[in-house]
């Protein structure tokens, strides 16, 4: 890693190592040189204190000399002349051959090495002759404290005529000094002025070097700053580094923004930033999902397919403060770590709420297209006009039951009426829709049975409010748009149909083409009789010649009704009929026949069963409509009065087809509309026979006189 | 299509208010009856004296609208202790009705369910103007006597 660094920063250590040489080199010579100086500086003070010397002897020569012709005490000029002569005489010495003296000027011991430069050596030597006559002639004062005449007169006569000379050697060794020193500080100002100059080249160097290098590393730096910039300004998700800590980078990229509808993502807790926008137990799920990406023994590739945070929705404040559902996908890749630097997880935040809603939209398209389908398969078998009948009963059917909410007052009698008045008009929409063959809208209105059957149950419970009567309102609205969609395709399917239509349906009975729809009964009868495994056989009698559309209107949902309740009731089954010794198939039979003066009547028989009074008697009783003590004195008239007014129904359990007990209050309630009569035969194992008298006049306007009688046979 | 949580977070939200409304002035908490639901066609024409009418956008998109007669009004006002019963308290008072309903409905719906603030017309509601569904939801009820619609046109 050394010879890397060494390597990477070479220049930078030479450039530095040089800095520091020149300035080492600058200080050891500083030193070395500040330490020559301040011998040369006290080579200067000895030469100088030796010049002085040289005076102040001839002086105290002078002084003992004078004291002595006065007579005068002269001692304290004889010991400093020994004084100077000794110092003289050591300093001499120590400059010619190096030693320790005392300082000139501090007066502590300095330690002073020889004089060698040649123009000192020849000043010293001319001293060191001269001294040496001095010394001649003052010895002679140096033993005695007497002195005599012929020892002062010579010592004093010498010096008068020498001690010039000694003071001019030792001026000049002063000055030789002097220069010397001199020299020696300028070659050290040169040196400092070289060396720092050096330095101070080697410096800018450095700072050349590193400002090159720092431009160079700012340019680089700002070009992947910019195409990093670039990159996530541009890139179409949300882009961001999770660390350890699991907070949120200090980059990411713009969509990111723009998905959350903030710009405070950088930094903060994931947690808390995914706490603004989805609930707390998917944020807890997620986190606990994301922890695995920094767990080394998992493999992400094995856990990305448990990723909680797959088309995951959020709310999304807007900054407006309006709010808007998105389905973002989040996805997760660890990256690579090298060189001990810590783990991060790359989050991908990508806003698929246009894909999710488009296929959301395809799914609903999908379903309305199988749907339509469904109902396009139920409507082709039907001829146009008998759709056309169909679309307009059903859609009147729709408006009466609608009416009937519309108009109900609050009182919980007028619901239970209410109820009961639509539950028989539901029904009848599920027979005509039945046998119309379209099953869908039959299966919507069984279902709106089933509503009004839980209402009902409900209101045994508690008083029925007209809240209670809410889902009847929905699927009523259901149903409209079922039956909105038969309409459309009908009207688009119209013209390819005619034909077929035109074509007419064989079968055995005569029907006028004008009566088609009544034919529509045999198809019904026979699917009936295939679904429930009860061979019958339909007969038509009396529609060879047409019969008014609004009479149609009228009895045909009433023969639905009674067909099917031959079907789920009357005919037995084939293996009854065997042991009865009754031919293969059920026989049905319906019939309409008039006089001049338009009294018509209606038939419907069939070689079943008969009616079951007994188990009539039980359902009364099981319903609770009627006391059983009561119930067991009741006659077969009062029996099947019950059965043509409450819901009984000797089926045990209800289907499509029947079970309800709605069937028989139904047909009587199209016979009070027709204000006929209604005879009923039945015979216990043999036969059933339903007899509607009723006055019709033309233009729909039923006679206004009939008794409703209800006769048994 | 009329989704039925949504209808039943707005008889709720009726039922809340009139109960709250109620309880604060001491009145009978048995005063609000609910009559059955029908269907309304948008060609059909409907609307007591005032009618307050708030836009639903976002996930859901339609108009809620509450119709009440000005007897009703009047008495709601009485009840919250205002001496005048003039015009403008009436017009104010149905628009707060209808701002009260979608906001606690929206409580419940969440908040990408927006409702705009509330608009007051007089009279029979022209249903063509409004771009209703095909067929709206009508709850009608009736409040110490005095009947009131509430009128729903919202479809996913």
């Amino acid at each position: 890693m050394l010879s890397h660094l060494f390597g990477k920063y070479r220049f930078l250590v030479v450039s530095i190592a040089l800095f520091l040489i020149f300035d080492l080199g600058v200080l050891i010579l500083n030193f070395y040189t500040s330490g020559k100086l301040a011998q040369q500086a006290e080579l200067i003070n000895l030469a100088g204190q030796q010049r002085t010397l040289t005076q102040q002897m001839s002086k105290s020569t002078l002084y003992i000399k004078a004291q002595k012709l006065r007579l005068w005490v002269y001692q304290s000029g004889l010991e400093e002349l020994r004084e100077h002569y000794t110092q003289f005489g050591n300093t001499l010495d120590v400059l010619k051959n190096g030693g320790v003296i005392e300082s000139a000027e501090t007066g502590l011991p300095v330690k002073i090495e020889a004089v060698t430069s040649i123009e000192g050596r020849n000043i010293l030597q001319q001293a060191t002759v001269l001294w040496a006559e001095f010394d001649q002639v003052l010895a002679p004062l140096m033993v005695d404290v007497l002195i005599t005449d012929e020892e002062i007169e010579p010592a004093s006569a010498f010096i008068a005529s020498n001690n010039l000379k000694l003071y001019r050697l030792m001026d000049k060794l002063t000055e030789h000094f002097k220069v010397t020193t001199e020299r020696q500080a300028t070659f050290l100002r040169r040196a400092q002025v070289v060396g720092i100059t050096l330095a101070t080249i080697n410096f800018f160097v450095i700072l050349f070097h590193f400002l090159r290098q720092l431009s160079g590393l700012d340019r680089r730096v700002k070009v992947k700053q910019h195409e990093s910039d670039q990159i996530l300004s541009t890139i179409n998700e949300g882009v961001f580094l999770l660390n350890e800590e699991l907070r949120i980078g200090g980059q990411h990229s713009k969509q990111l923004s723009k998905i959350f509808a903030t710009k405070k993502a950088s930094g903060r807790r994931l947690k808390s930033f995914l706490r603004d926008y989805f609930p707390k137990s998917t944020v807890a799920t997620a986190m606990n999902f994301i922890n695995l990406y920094f767990k080394d023994h998992v493999d992400p590739v094995l856990i990305s397919d448990i990723n909680p945070l797959k088309h995951v929705e959020a709310s999304i404040t807007k900054p407006s403060g309006e709010s808007e559902r998105r389905f973002l996908d989040f996805s997760f890749a660890r990256l690579d770590q090298s060189n001990g630097e810590p783990r991060s997880v790359l989050v991908t935040v990508k806003d698929v709420t246009a894909e999710i809603l488009l296929a959301a939209q395809e799914d609903q398209a999908q379903v309305k297209l199988d749907q339509k389908m469904a109902l396009l398969t139920q409507i082709l078998p039907v001829a146009p006009s008998d759709l056309d009948e169909f679309i307009r009963e059903c859609m009147g059917g729709f408006d009466r039951i609608n009416s009937l909410l519309k108009n109900t007052k609050i009182t919980k009698d007028n619901f239970e009426n209410t109820l009961t008045r639509v539950a028989r008009e539901a029904h009848k929409l599920k027979g005509n829709a039945s046998a119309v063959g379209m099953h869908s809208l039959a299966e919507e209105h069984h279902e709106f049975e089933n509503s009004i059957q839980d209402i009902r149950h409900h209101s045994k419970l508690q008083d029925l409010s007209g809240r209670d009567l809410l889902p009847l309102a929905i699927k009523l609205d259901e149903s409209y748009s079922t039956l909105e969609t038969i309409a459309e395709l009908r009207e688009r399917l119209g013209s390819y149909q005619r034909p077929i239509e035109q074509q007419g349906r064989p079968g055995k009975s005569e029907v006028s083409k004008e009566n088609s729809k009544w034919r529509t009964l045999e198809d019904y009868a026979q699917k009936l009789a295939d679904e429930y495994d009860i061979p019958v056989s339909l007969n038509l009698r009396g529609f060879s010649k047409p019969i008014p559309e609004h009479l149609t209107e009228r009895l045909y949902p009433l023969a639905v009704q009674l067909l099917r309740n031959s079907i789920a009731h009357g005919i037995e089954s084939k293996s009854i009929r065997a042991n009865l010794r009754k031919p293969n198939k059920g026989q049905m039979t319906i019939s309409i026949s008039h006089d001049l003066n338009n009294n018509f009547r209606f038939l419907f028989e069939d070689d079943g069963r008969g009616f079951d009074y007994e188990r009539i008697r039980q359902d009364l009783i099981d319903k609770n409509i009627i006391e059983a003590s009561q119930a067991k004195l009741l006659g077969h008239t009062a029996l099947v009065q019950h059965a043509f007014k409450d819901s009984v129904s000797t089926r045990k359990k209800s289907d499509l087809l029947a079970g309800r007990g709605a069937g028989l209050p139904l047909v009587w309630q199209i016979v009070n509309e027709l204000e006929g009569k209604l005879k009923i035969r039945s015979v216990k194992l043999e036969f059933t026979q339903f007899i509607v008298d009723f006055a019709y006049v033309n233009k729909g306007n039923p006679s206004p006189v009939m008794d409703k009688l209800l006769k048994v046979g | 299509m009329i989704d039925r949580s949504h209808i039943e977070v707005f008889v709720d939200s009726l039922t809340r208010y009139f109960t709250h409304l109620n309880q604060s002035t001491g009145s009978h908490s048995d005063d609000l009856e609910i009559s059955a639901p029908y269907l309304l066609s948008s060609k059909e024409l409907v609307g007591f004296d005032y009618t307050g009418i708030i836009n639903v956008s976002g996930r859901h998109s339609g108009k809620v609208f509450i119709t009440a007669r000005s007897s009703m009004l009047k008495r709601i006002l009485l009840l919250l202790g205002e001496q005048e019963l003039n015009e403008e308290l009436r017009r104010d008072l149905i628009g707060e009705v209808a701002n009260t309903l979608a906001g606690n409905a929206r409580r419940h719906l969440g908040a990408d369910f927006h409702i705009s603030t509330p608009k007051v017309i007089e009279g029979v509601i022209e249903t063509t103007r409004f771009k209703l569904s095909p067929r709206c939801f009508v709850l009608p009820f009736r409040w110490k006597s005095n009947v009131a619609e509430l009128i729903i046109s919202v479809e996913s």
